[in-house]
């Protein structure tokens, strides 16, 4: 009995892209998508990383095309593929929260954040040290502080993680307080 | 944005549709490389001569025991390095596995049966380090092409796990050489076999395996 399923032709797909089958490609990459995202977001359950790990995915099947073996099931090649990269993603978000230090423990957001806004309003000042921040550091405080964006949607505005963003942040509001006068820390 | 970003990067990819070469069967490459390395292995077993006791058949159930385990350790070695090279092929991986378990079971078996039937432990002085050094030396030495063979091709393939193919891979590979040793040394002092014929040699063929590996940069799934 044949095999009706969707999946049955990935195998095939891949197949015929080995040999220079940009089509078959093509339809086979635009096929993974969906069961991929899937996964990729059942096992990261955040969704700011999902695409960046299906994409890596994506890359990682390029780059490893020439070792599937149409005599073998395609399923098992793919789906090792994609937990690899999942392993991966989950290996580089403990490293960078052991690398970042939450926002809380440094005393920048509740208070803190009303004493900045207190004591620096937005003045011409506040303008001119704004501009003399590097970019990245005046861009997470403008979206926080100016745009009263959150962290998470500040984050995907830029395209970092909350974490990057809260450290971007919290550096600017150091450096503000530096060039403003006051003790930085 | 991540979403269209993705699918512009299915139409990239898409876009260069150059025909790869397959790699070859795993069947196929684990045949090439155990049928190289005995090779290697029967010219030493040819140069040096094989025990006496080997010859004449009366070797010790111990001592064959532990000639079982580096034939298996190389096989157990060699498989691990190809399942782990290859997406999809964990079980592969994982039978490699056992089978090295199993190996260094026999190992300690042998040697401990040898050490119950009266072995000597050996003398830890400086002919002991000539003949050691010896033996680990050729055990490497035999091992070092069959295992540079096997590199190229988990550099080659993509490798799910690097680490555990090049290392183990190599670790497998200079036991080949160590069963040739094992096979003409006459020495049967439990010292001198452990060191120089068992753990010795592997430990070498892993840091070799880890070295190369990292010389010719046999690369990882690309990091997030």
């Amino acid at each position: 009995m044949s095999d009706e399923r969707p999946e049955a032709s990935w195998g095939a797909w891949l197949a015929a892209a080995q040999n220079g089958d940009a089509a078959a490609y093509e339809r086979l990459l635009v096929a993974l998508l969906p069961a991929l995202r899937g996964f990729v977001t059942s096992r990261l359950g955040d969704p700011s990383t999902v695409e960046d790990v299906v994409q890596n995915v994506l890359l990682s099947i390029h780059r490893a095309r020439h070792t599937y073996r149409p005599e073998r099931p395609f399923e098992p090649w793919f789906w090792t593929i994609a937990r690899n990269a999942i392993t991966d993603a989950q290996r580089l978000r403990s490293k960078r929260q052991r690398r970042e230090e939450p926002l809380d423990d440094l005393e920048i957001a509740g208070d803190g954040e009303r004493e900045i806004e207190a004591a620096l309003p937005l003045s011409t000042g506040m303008t001119r040290a704004l501009a003399a921040l590097p970019d990245s550091q005046r861009q997470a405080v403008e979206l926080l502080h100016v745009q009263q964006l959150s962290v998470a949607e500040a984050a995907a505005l830029v395209g970092v993680t909350p974490g990057a963003l809260k450290v971007r942040a919290h550096r600017g509001y150091r450096a503000l307080r530096g060039i403003l006068g006051e003790r930085p820390d | 944005m991540g979403v269209r970003k993705t699918e512009r990067l299915v139409q990239e990819l898409a876009r260069d549709p150059a025909a790869v070469r397959r790699i070859p069967r795993l069947r196929v490459v684990a045949l090439v490389l155990t049928a190289g390395a005995l090779c290697l292995a029967a010219l030493v077993v040819a140069a040096l001569g094989l025990r006496p006791d080997v010859r004449a058949g009366t070797a010790s159930a111990s001592y064959l025991g532990i000639v079982a385990g580096l034939g298996l350790f190389s096989l157990g070695g060699l498989a691990t390095a190809l399942g782990a090279s290859v997406p999809g092929r964990e079980l592969l991986a994982r039978v490699g596995l056992a089978a090295l378990a199993a190996a260094l079971a026999i190992w300690m078996a042998a040697l401990f049966a040898q050490l119950g039937g009266g072995a000597r432990l050996g003398p830890l002085d400086g002919a002991w380090l000539r003949t050691s050094a010896r033996c680990l030396l050729i055990a490497t030495g035999v091992g070092l092409l069959p295992a540079l063979a096997l590199l190229r091709f988990v550099g080659s393939a993509f490798a799910v796990n690097p680490r555990v193919a090049v290392g183990v891979g190599a670790a497998g590979m200079v036991a080949f050489g160590s069963l040739s040793v094992h096979l003409t040394c006459s020495a049967d002092e439990i010292l001198h076999v452990a060191s120089a014929h068992l753990i010795g040699p592997l430990v070498m063929g892993t840091l070799l395996g880890l070295l190369l590996g990292v010389a010719r940069r046999v690369d990882p799934i690309p990091r997030a």
